[in-house]
């Protein structure tokens, strides 16, 4: 179990598409916590394309295949129509892993595992803060 | 510095007292939590829980707070009961309720609260973060925040699409700080103190506050909920709502342990 911020961006979806991801990301995270911050919430973007999830995640999930697996359940496609393509970029001081997901050779959605998906939280935290304070305006923070 | 710290060994009990929320205190520090019920909130939140989503209310009103997102059970003011910490992203506490709607008197009221950052970056880091927020919509909401400008903590009161505010400038405390905000219609005064000390010169021209209070944007630590924007960073304690506007001698009397 690993607790970590994730983000998605959604760039092709339907709206249909959209609510079946939702769908998807509200089955994974525990089904009970003490702490209210291992369970999974999340905000959105002010534009509704964009999510910034928290929660106590399974390890598999937070992996490029885990990722590619929780867009082919939301989808209903097979997982190996799904091409991922992995970057790095650095928000603050600690680099997050992008992940591109494309069917068919058109990007579908992006994925980003702040400070890489296996840093402390606190890590996290200060990668997607530091990710807020440079996009602040869409996310309604300013 | 408190003796007891709740959860750690080596804690020495003296007196243990029920606190009426279900929770217990020890008698050390003496009651900061029945000092403020005493001052007859129509709300008050000490958000002392070690877990679950509950915040309790502890003006005996039963007008709970829904966490979401926060880590409880961090060290609090020092009156030795813990508070939730708010990660700056998505955390708030959702304390709407239809009773505590009704009683809300948006002519006349108070806030109080103590709150914390979590690290001196927050004050230069150019995001609003709210501590307070009672909307009903953009012409009429009351509250504090901490704005885009550097070392600043701020109050707004807008009724009837006439907004008032006050700002501390020159503030940028990594250690715990009380804010308070009182208004009041027909005596025509808002006035925001911060540790107990009234920010001057104090605002007049009051409009006048309408409309019932939105069940997304009447909570502490966040703008609203779900989107969850502009998120407090850092601890919040002991908030609490009035229906009346408190003197500065409570206010002061609040922001002393």
């Amino acid at each position: 179990m690993i607790s970590t911020y994730l983000g998605a961006e959604n760039i092709a979806l339907t709206q249909a598409q959209k609510d079946a991801f939702r769908a998807t990301l509200s089955q994974i995270g525990p089904p009970t916590h003490p702490q209210p911050a291992e369970l999974m919430h999340w905000r959105g973007r002010l534009d509704g394309n964009a999510t910034i999830m928290r929660a106590q995640f399974q390890d598999a999930d937070i992996t490029t295949a885990g990722l590619k697996q929780l867009l082919a359940t939301a989808l209903g496609v097979n997982v190996s129509t799904i091409t991922a393509t992995t970057s790095t970029q650095t928000f603050g001081t600690v680099p997050s892993t992008i992940v591109l997901m494309s069917i068919a050779g058109v990007n579908q959605m992006r994925f980003i595992m702040f400070a890489g998906g296996r840093a402390p939280i606190q890590v996290s935290n200060n990668e997607v803060l530091a990710y807020l304070k440079i996009n602040g305006a869409a996310w309604g923070d300013v | 510095m408190p003796i007891y710290a709740p959860g750690q060994a080596g804690s020495v009990p003296i007196k243990t007292v029920s606190q009426g929320d279900g929770t217990y205190a020890l008698n050390v520090t003496g009651f900061y939590i029945d000092k403020i019920k005493a001052m007859g909130p129509i709300a008050y939140w000490p958000m002392s829980e070690p877990s679950g989503g509950v915040a309790l209310d502890a003006s005996g009103n039963g007008r709970t707070g829904a966490y979401t997102g926060v880590t409880l059970g961090q060290t609090g003011i020092g009156d030795g009961r813990s508070c939730p910490s708010f990660d700056g992203v998505t955390s708030y506490n959702n304390v709407y309720g239809a009773s505590l709607a009704a009683a809300f008197n948006g002519q006349q009221g108070s806030f109080l609260c103590w709150c914390k950052v979590n690290a001196l970056g927050v004050w230069t880091d150019g995001t609003t973060r709210r501590v307070i927020l009672f909307q009903v919509d953009a012409n009429n909401r009351v509250g504090i925040f901490k704005p885009t400008a550097n070392n600043e903590m701020d109050c707004l009161y807008v009724a009837g699409g006439t907004s008032l505010g006050a700002a501390k400038t020159t503030f940028s405390p990594t250690i715990w700080f009380h804010v308070a905000l009182t208004w009041n219609k027909s005596g025509d005064q808002m006035i925001f103190y911060v540790n107990g000390t009234a920010i001057t010169p104090v605002s007049t021209g009051l409009g006048t506050f309408v409309g019932a209070l939105s069940s997304t944007q009447t909570l502490l630590g966040s703008l609203n909920t779900g989107a969850a924007a502009q998120v407090w960073n850092g601890l919040l304690a002991h908030a609490a709502v009035f229906n009346r506007t408190l003197s500065a001698a409570e206010v002061l009397s609040a922001a002393t342990l």
